[in-house]
């Protein structure tokens, strides 16, 4: 038996011990979706049946307390646990509330709330008085400025009505106090009428509020690929951005104000570095997302190629990098696609962001020498024509043409971080074979030949995966490569030489 | 005939690596096409069960995860974005339940002996190869060596792709895989040889 024999008996196994129940879950999908049609919109979208034990249980220690020094059943009435209300910032702290809206118990949900109760003791105080409190000393302790401006209210409360008049009075408290501090505040609302018990187990694993938890709910609604736990760690302002940014089902929760985007690079920022990668390409979208860490995805088309970047948010550092054809492109490749920022010889990530880690090293400038050698690095055993020392924009560069094989490769070198501006393949005639404008009939590309296109891409890579393989039709050679931490994903026309897909990432 | 031979034979051999899913396919499910649902549903779900049995370990879980993914699907399809990796974007999907199952279980044991029920109507010989495999697999596979190399038999993924969705650098993928590889032949033929 061989290797890839017992993969196969594998294979055949799971197959044949995989049920198939789509009928089941066709009738599930209807069911859901005519429910959905009757479903009071303003409930937060998630799950049919919920759970009371954990809010009850909360009231009912809440009573004890109460109880232990009461008097009358007036009294007693008023002053019974009525609402929770938590305040999510990084901070998380739970308000509950009596009847009559007077704090009777204030409780850190983290360790950045404990700072902010510090010694206050609110309890016995008004509601909207104590919350003026907690807010002024998250300003204070610098939890809420201009980077991050963004305060999440839940409140908790059987009442719906009651919840929302609540919720609302809290929200126009903290926008009008914020605005005293001449911060542009983003407040979001959102009420808890039924417990989630599925939420509230998450909650409390993660140690965050359930409105956090609420919020984070609504985003993995719309994007199942993140996950609770990698959001749970976030603040609530990232969390808004998501927010925004994935057009998250917002119904029940009332958002007002713009989430605070200024501790990352910004959209416009992060439009044009994407832009810096890939000269003259279009930019079909840009967006906030989260990754192992904020970042911007771009997608750029252009000459028939799909690029998607992703750029770190906080230092504006590529950190993807990938192109595939472009689908609906119906045109020839004029010329190939831009091999990405990894393609400076030297393995090093370099971008040619204006960041200050980089700024500091500008002080030396690559020899000329050097710059050749990066461009001999490219095109192994080309010559170069041209050679020159230009800047552009304020920055040194070095430009030039090298010819190999009948190509000829037109290039451009930040002189400060090595990092190749543009580099532009061409054929000079169609003398050689692996030409992208070959005609039909000449000899097509054999394996070595494809390898080695790989590796005068990125010299040094070890080919991982290698395998010849037909799409369409045509004969391609696709596989994988790594080096210094990135993985590359190729296919290479057997025919034309042309990358028909380049990816590179080093997550 | 030869041809024939050949291809019933490739078909026994290969790794039935499942048909690539266009993007097409999930902005349709997106639109509500239920048509475009049972498609994805009929392409996919094999891969997703058997992902979600390397992870789970045993049928029922597996089956409840391969249908809670694909509503899921359902509902997120319209945020789905078009990147030319529906398959790794199901998977994922399939993969955040399945750990949420684990944990869920975490303390109720399981069985001792899972009973293999096979779904498709195959001959005793072939159950009883089917059965040895799904043993081999659960018993001297570590659980990510079993999710690599299901990945790779069922799904189509890349490496690149598989190291990408379990959140693994690319060459503890492609090691784990090769070990997984020689683990399963050894039981299997030791098994085979009695």
């Amino acid at each position: 038996m061989k290797e890839h024999d017992a993969e196969a008996r594998l294979a055949r196994a799971m197959e044949d011990a995989a049920p198939n129940r789509l009928d089941e879950l066709l009738e599930v999908r209807e069911e859901a979706r005519r429910q959905e049609k009757i479903v009071d919109i303003s409930a937060p979208p998630r799950k049919k049946r919920r759970r009371w034990q954990n809010f009850a249980a909360a009231m009912a220690a809440a009573l004890v307390l109460v109880i232990g020094g009461g008097s009358f059943f007036g009294w007693r009435y008023a002053n019974a646990p009525d609402s929770l209300v938590d305040i999510d910032v990084n901070p998380s702290v739970q308000l509950t509330v009596s009847r009559n809206e007077k704090v009777l118990s204030c409780e850190a949900l983290n360790a950045d709330g404990t700072e902010i109760i510090d010694d206050m003791d609110l309890r016995g105080s008004p509601l909207n008085v104590a919350v003026n409190a907690l807010i002024g000393s998250m300003v204070q302790h610098g939890y809420i400025d201009e980077l991050k401006n963004s305060v999440l209210i839940t409140v908790a409360n059987e009442d719906a009505a009651k919840a929302k008049a609540l919720q609302e009075s809290l929200m126009a408290d903290i926008s009008g106090l914020l605005a005293g501090e001449s911060l542009d505040a983003a407040v979001m609302g959102q009420t808890i009428t039924t417990r989630d018990q599925t939420l509230a187990s998450q909650a409390e694993t993660y140690g965050i509020s359930a409105g956090k938890a609420t919020l984070i709910q609504r985003i993995l609604d719309t994007d199942p690929t993140l996950t609770f736990e990698s959001l749970a760690g976030l603040s609530v302002n990232d969390l808004n951005l998501l927010l925004q940014s994935k057009q998250a089902d917002t119904s029940g929760m009332t958002v007002t104000g713009q989430a605070s985007d200024k501790a990352y690079i910004g959209l416009e920022k992060a439009r044009e570095i994407a832009l810096a990668q890939i000269p003259g390409a279009t930019l079909k979208e840009i967006d906030f997302d989260y990754d192992d860490g904020m970042v911007y995805e771009a997608e750029l088309l252009k000459d028939g190629y799909e690029y998607d970047l992703e750029i770190d948010a906080l230092t504006g550092a590529v950190v993807k990098w990938e192109y595939e054809e472009d689908d609906h492109w119906s045109g020839t490749h004029e010329r190939g696609p831009a091999t990405g920022p990894e393609s400076s010889g030297s393995g090093t990530q370099t971008t040619p962001s204006p960041q200050p880690s980089q700024s500091q090293q500008q002080t030396t400038l690559i020899t000329e020498q050097e710059a050749k050698n990066l461009v001999l690095a490219q095109v192994p055993g080309a010559t170069i024509v041209e050679f020159e020392r230009d800047t552009d924009d304020g920055r040194a560069i070095y430009k030039g043409e090298a010819v190999l094989d009948g190509r000829e490769y037109e290039f451009e070198i930040d002189a400060s971080t090595s990092a190749f501006l543009k580099w532009d393949a061409d054929d000079v005639d169609d003398g050689w074979q692996g030409g992208s404008s070959t005609s039909a009939g000449q000899t097509a590309l054999d394996e070595e030949g494809a390898r080695a296109l790989v590796l005068a891409r990125i010299p040094g890579a070890t080919i991982v995966e290698f395998e010849r393989d037909s799409d369409d039709g045509r004969t391609i050679y696709k596989g994988e490569a790594v080096l210094d931490g990135w993985e590359y994903d190729f296919e290479i026309d057997a025919a034309s030489g042309e990358f028909i897909k380049w990816e590179a990432d080093n997550r | 005939m030869l041809l024939f031979g050949l291809s019933a034979l490739e078909q026994e051999l290969l790794p039935a690596r499942a048909p690539a899913l266009e993007d097409s396919l999930i902005l349709r499910v997106a639109q509500g096409d239920t048509q475009a649902f049972s498609e994805l549903y009929l392409r996919a779900h094999k891969a997703v069960y058997g992902f979600a049995l390397s992870i789970v370990k045993n049928q029922h879980d597996a089956e409840d995860v391969m249908q809670d993914t694909f509503l899921k699907v359902d509902a997120a399809a319209g945020s789905y974005q078009p990147k030319g990796k529906p398959m790794a974007w199901v998977l994922t999907i399939a993969r955040n339940l399945a750990l949420e199952k684990l944990r869920e279980r975490r303390d109720v044991p399981l069985e001792q002996e899972e009973d293999w029920h096979l779904w498709a109507s195959v001959d005793p010989t072939r159950a009883q190869e089917d059965k040895l495999a799904l043993e081999a697999a659960m018993k001297c596979l570590g659980n990510e060596e079993r999710q690599v190399v299901t990945l790779h038999a069922l799904s189509g993924l890349k490496h690149r792709e598989i190291a990408a969705l379990l959140d693994m650098p690319l060459a503890t993928v492609l090691s784990k895989y090769r070990r997984a590889l020689l683990k399963l032949k050894d039981y299997l033929e030791e098994r085979e040889a009695t």
